[in-house]
C-alpha cells in the first residue's frame, strides 16, 4: 500500500496537502489577518476622514500617518500563522503522530518556509491598495524589507520552536522584541517607522540579514532532521557539560557567548540613523545651520527665504559644504525645509480660513516622506502644483543670477525702492509687450485677484512679472477705494515699498468689504478668495 | 517480527522500563500493567519516538523502524484536528502515512466503516463526541493496512457496544497484523490477545498465552461469602471482585494459602494478572 522510491511531484503535493491541512484546522483564526489587513486598517484610516466629514480628497492625506502606524505590526503577522500552525504539533499525541509517522523530510522547515511565503503574498494585495489607494511610493523596497523582516521572525520563531520545544517560547520572542522596539527603539535593528529605506540600506543591512537568517534556518532545520543523530551524539556531550562538575563554567561560558553573540549582530547590523521625523526637522536644520557658521532662527523671514532657495534648489544643505557626516540628515534637511516653505504656503492659500499646519499634522512622518504629502490633492493645487511656486522658482534663480543673496533684499532693490511713475513707465512697456491689454481698472482687478494670470505669461521675467503685480494691485487698491469712498494717499513721487506701507490699513478694509468679497468669487484661482494681498504676502 | 532486547528507558533517574525482552509476532498481544506501569514508555520507545537507555529494538532485520514498515499508531491522547471533518483529518493521516493518492479516499472509506462512522463523515472533529474521536484514532491507526499497529488504551472512553466493535476490528485484521493493545482493563484485552504481557514497575511480570496467565493463578483463586470473610482476619488474601449470587454476596479473592471458608474456582486473565501485580501471598489487603 505504501509508495516508495523517489517520487518528487508526489511528495510535493503531499507536503503541500498536509500544509494545507494545517491552514483549515487554523478554522476561523486564519482569516484575522485578512480582517486586519483589508478590514481593519482600511477602517481605521479611513475613520478619522469619516467622523470630520471631510471630502474624500483628504483620505490619502490623514490615513498615510495612521497607515503606517498599523502597518508596522504586519511582520507579525506569519508569527500568528505558525503559532496557530505549529500549536497542535507540540501537543502530547499530536506530536507523537506526527513523529511517528512523519516520513516526508524536512517537514517542519518548509513548513515554516511556506507559512512565510504565504504571508509574504498574502502583502501582495495589500501593497496594491496602499499603492493605488494612498499612492505610496518605493514600494517595492518597503515590501522587501518587510518580507525579510517577517523572515527573520519565522527562523526565530522556528530556531526556538525546535530547540526549546515550545510555540508559546517561539512566539513571545519575535512579538515582545517587536512590541518593544516599536515602541522605543530608535536604533533597533528591525524598527520600521523612523527610517527612509532606500536601496543601499536594504543592500548593506537588510540583505546581509535575511542570509545571516536563511544559514541559521538551513542550520536548524538540519538539527531538526538529525535529531535522533544528534541526540545519539552531541546530546550526552551537553548533558555531561550540563549536569557535570563544570556546569557552572558552562552556564556562563553559554551566557558571554549569547550576549557577546546578541551584541555582534546588533553591532553588525544596527542601522544608522538614516532618517528624521519631522518634529526632528528645526533641530536638525539648526544643528546643520551651526555646522556652516550660519544662524537664521526659526520662524523669521530669512528662514523661510532660506527655506524658499531650499526648496528651489538652491540652497541644499550638501552643496555648501561636503563635510555633513551623513548625506541622509543633509537630505532630511532639505526634505524639512521643502516641507515647511510649503506648510507656510498651504496655510496662506488654504480655502479654509486658519489652515492647520501640515507640520503639525505630521510630526511622525519621516521628513524624506513628507514632501510626498504635498503631491496630494487638495495641497498640490496651493502649493507645489501652483503657478505662484513656479513663478517663485524663476524668481530665486533670477535673483542669484543677478548676485543677490537673499530674496528680502532683490525685492526691495529691484522693486520697493523703485518710484511709482518709473514703475507706471515700466509696466505701460510690459503691457504692450506681452499683450496683456490695457492699463485699465479691468486689468488691475485681474492682476491683483488672479495672480495666474500673470504668472502663466512667461514671456516676462519673474522680476517682470512682479512689478506688473506690484502696480497692478496699488493701481487696484486706489481704484478700490475711490468706488468704496475711501482716503487713498497720494501715490505720486513715492517708492512702492513706501506705498505698500501706506496702503496697508485701506487693504484691509477693501477686503473686509462684500463687495470686494463678490469680485473675489469671480476668479478661479486659487489665491482669488484671499482677496488684494496684504503687503506682508507680496514677496512670499 | 519484532525484537526487543534487554530494553531500558530512564528519564532522569526514574526508570520507566527495565530489561524488557520480548519478540512480538503476527497476531495480537495485550500489553496489560497498572497506571505508571511503563507500557506508553514501552510503546514509544519500540515505535522509536523514545531513544532507549539501554538495550535495542529491531524491526525485522533492522536496529531501528525503516520505512518498509507500514504501522499504525493510537497514542494515549489522540490528536483532533477540530477544524477538519472527519474525512479531512483521515486524509491528512493517509497523507503522512504515504498512502498513494488514488487509494486514499478508497482507505478513509474503508477505515471509516470499520469504526462505524461513515455516516459523520463530513461532520467537523470538533463536533464529535469524545467516544467518536477515539473511534477516528483508531480508524487513522489501521489506514493503509499496516502490518504492526499499536493501541494506547483504545477503549478509553467507548460505550460496551463500540467496545465490542473495536474488538470485531481487531478479529479482522490479526490475520495479517502485529497488533499490540496496550491497557489496564483486562477485559479489552482477554478475548482477542493471543498473547498477553503484563508490565509491572518496568518490568515484564509475565507473558504467555490467555492460558498461560490464567494458569499462574491456578490454586490460588477462592470464593468464600463475604460477610464471613469480612470479620475473619485468617490468611494473606488479596480481593478481585464483589459479587451477589443467589441472595448472597460472595467475594473472589487470591491466596496462595488454603481459606476455610473458601472453595477454589478456575482462574482467569485477570486473576493471573493480579497475582503478577500484587505478588501471590502479598502483605496487603
Amino acid at each position: 500500500m505504501l509508495y516508495q522510491g523517489d517520487r518528487g511531484g508526489e511528495q510535493m503535493r503531499d507536503r503541500l496537502r498536509i500544509l494545507y491541512s494545517g491552514f483549515r484546522n487554523m478554522g476561523k483564526v486564519y482569516w484575522a489577518p485578512y480582517f486586519l489587513l483589508f478590514l481593519f486598517l482600511p477602517y481605521m484610516a479611513y475613520q478619522p476622514v469619516a467622523v470630520a466629514q471631510f471630502s474624500d480628497q483628504f483620505v490619502p492625506l490623514i490615513s498615510t500617518d495612521m497607515l503606517q502606524s498599523f502597518s508596522a505590526y504586519i511582520p507579525l503577522i506569519p508569527v500568528w500563522y505558525l503559532v496557530f500552525y505549529f500549536r497542535g504539533q507540540f501537543e502530547p499525541g499530536a506530536a507523537e503522530l506526527l513523529l511517528a509517522y512523519r516520513r516526508i523530510p524536512y517537514v517542519r522547515s518548509f513548513d515554516a518556509l511556506s507559512i512565510w511565503a504565504h504571508t509574504a503574498f498574502l502583502l501582495l494585495p495589500f501593497a496594491l491598495l496602499l499603492k493605488m489607494w494612498l499612492h505610496f511610493t518605493n514600494l517595492l523596497l518597503y515590501s522587501l524589507q518587510y518580507a525579510i523582516i517577517m523572515f527573520v521572525y519565522c527562523v526565530v520563531f522556528f530556531t526556538i520552536m525546535i530547540l526549546f520545544r515550545s510555540v508559546l517560547l517561539a512566539a513571545a520572542v519575535p512579538i515582545i522584541y517587536h512590541l518593544l522596539t516599536s515602541i522605543g527603539g530608535e536604533e533597533s535593528i528591525l524598527f520600521l517607522g523612523n527610517r527612509a529605506l532606500n536601496g543601499e540600506i536594504l543592500l548593506t543591512k537588510y540583505l546581509p540579514l535575511f542570509f545571516l537568517s536563511l544559514a541559521v534556518g538551513i542550520g536548524v532545520a538540519q538539527i531538526d532532521q538529525n535529531r535522533k543523530t544528534l541526540e545519539r551524539t552531541v546530546a550526552p556531550q551537553i548533558k555531561k557539560l550540563r549536569y557535570g562538575k563544570y556546569k557552572t563554567l558552562f552556564f556562563a561560558g553559554m551566557t558571554v557567548l549569547a550576549i557577546g553573540g546578541g551584541v555582534l549582530i546588533y553591532q553588525t547590523f544596527k542601522p544608522d540613523k538614516t532618517g528624521h521625523k519631522v518634529y526632528e526637522g528645526e533641530s536638525l536644520v539648526a544643528s546643520l545651520l551651526k555646522h556652516f557658521q550660519t544662524e537664521i532662527p526659526a520662524g523669521t523671514t530669512p528662514y523661510f527665504y532660506f527655506a524658499e532657495r531650499c526648496a528651489a534648489g538652491l540652497a541644499p544643505m550638501m552643496e555648501k559644504d561636503d563635510s555633513v557626516e551623513s548625506s541622509a540628515e543633509a537630505g532630511s534637511a532639505d526634505a524639512y525645509l521643502y516641507f515647511y516653505y510649503f506648510d507656510q504656503m498651504w496655510r496662506r492659500f488654504a480655502p479654509q480660513r486658519e489652515a492647520e499646519s501640515l507640520i503639525e499634522q505630521n510630526r511622525q512622518v519621516l521628513c524624506v516622506q513628507a514632501p510626498s504629502i504635498l503631491e496630494k490633492q487638495p495641497y498640490a493645487d496651493y502649493t507645489v502644483a501652483s503657478y505662484h511656486w513656479m513663478y517663485r522658482q524663476r524668481l530665486c534663480r533670477e535673483m542669484v543670477e543677478e548676485g543677490y543673496q537673499e530674496q528680502g533684499e532683490y525685492y526691495q532693490k529691484e522693486i520697493q525702492e523703485l518710484v511709482w511713475e518709473n514703475v507706471e513707465e515700466d509696466v505701460q512697456f510690459l503691457l504692450q509687450q506681452s499683450n496683456l491689454g490695457d492699463d485699465t481698472p479691468a486689468f488691475w482687478e485681474r492682476a491683483a485677484l488672479d495672480r495666474d494670470w500673470i504668472y502663466t505669461r512667461l514671456s516676462l521675467s519673474a522680476k517682470d512679472q512682479t512689478k506688473v503685480l506690484s502696480y497692478a494691485r496699488l493701481a487696484y487698491i486706489r481704484h478700490r477705494a475711490s468706488e468704496l469712498g475711501l482716503a487713498c494717499p497720494d501715490y505720486r513721487g513715492k517708492t512702492i515699498g513706501n506705498l505698500e506701507v501706506q496702503t496697508s490699513e485701506l487693504v484691509e478694509e477693501i477686503n473686509g468689504s462684500p463687495s470686494q468679497m463678490q469680485k473675489n468669487e469671480r476668479y478661479n484661482s486659487p489665491y482669488s478668495h484671499c482677496g488684494i494681498w496684504p503687503k506682508e504676502w507680496m514677496n512670499f | 517480527m519484532i525484537r526487543v532486547d534487554h530494553l531500558e528507558k530512564r528519564f532522569g533517574k526514574k526508570v520507566a522500563v527495565q530489561d524488557i525482552t520480548l519478540t512480538l509476532e503476527r497476531g495480537v498481544y495485550g500489553l496489560l500493567g497498572p497506571n505508571g506501569a511503563g507500557k506508553t514508555t514501552l510503546m514509544r520507545t519500540i515505535l522509536g519516538l523514545y531513544k532507549p537507555d539501554g538495550g535495542q529494538v529491531r524491526w525485522g532485520e533492522a536496529n531501528a523502524r525503516g520505512s518498509d514498515f507500514s504501522f499504525g499508531y493510537l497514542p494515549q491522547q489522540f490528536m483532533a484536528f477540530e477544524e477538519l471533518t472527519v474525512e479531512e483529518t483521515l486524509a491528512y493521516f493517509a497523507t503522512l502515512k504515504k498512502i498513494p493518492k488514488s487509494q486514499r479516499n478508497e482507505e478513509v472509506a474503508r477505515c471509516l466503516k470499520l469504526v462505524r462512522l461513515t455516516g459523520e463523515a463530513k461532520k467537523k472533529m470538533g463536533a464529535l463526541s469524545g467516544g467518536m474521536v477515539r473511534r477516528i484514532g483508531i480508524a487513522q491507526a489501521l489506514l493503509g493496512n499496516p502490518s504492526v499497529v499499536f493501541f494506547d488504551e483504545p477503549t478509553a472512553g467507548l460505550d460496551p457496544e463500540e467496545r465490542m466493535n473495536f474488538k470485531m476490528c481487531i478479529a479482522e485484521i490479526k490475520k495479517q497484523a502485529t497488533v499490540l493493545i496496550s491497557t489496564h482493563i483486562v477485559s479489552d484485552v482477554e478475548g482477542i490477545c493471543d498473547h498477553i504481557l503484563i508490565l509491572h514497575n518496568g518490568r515484564l511480570a509475565a507473558t504467555g498465552t490467555r492460558k498461560e496467565i490464567e494458569e499462574i493463578a491456578r490454586g490460588k483463586v477462592w470464593v468464600v461469602p463475604a460477610e464471613a470473610k469480612r470479620e475473619s482476619t485468617e490468611g494473606h488474601w488479596h480481593l478481585i471482585n464483589v459479587y451477589e449470587q443467589d441472595g448472597q454476596e460472595w467475594m473472589r479473592v487470591l491466596s496462595g494459602e488454603q481459606l476455610a471458608e473458601g472453595k477454589l474456582v478456575q482462574p482467569n486473565v485477570e486473576d493471573g494478572y493480579f497475582c503478577c501485580i500484587r505478588g501471590i501471598g502479598g502483605e496487603s489487603r
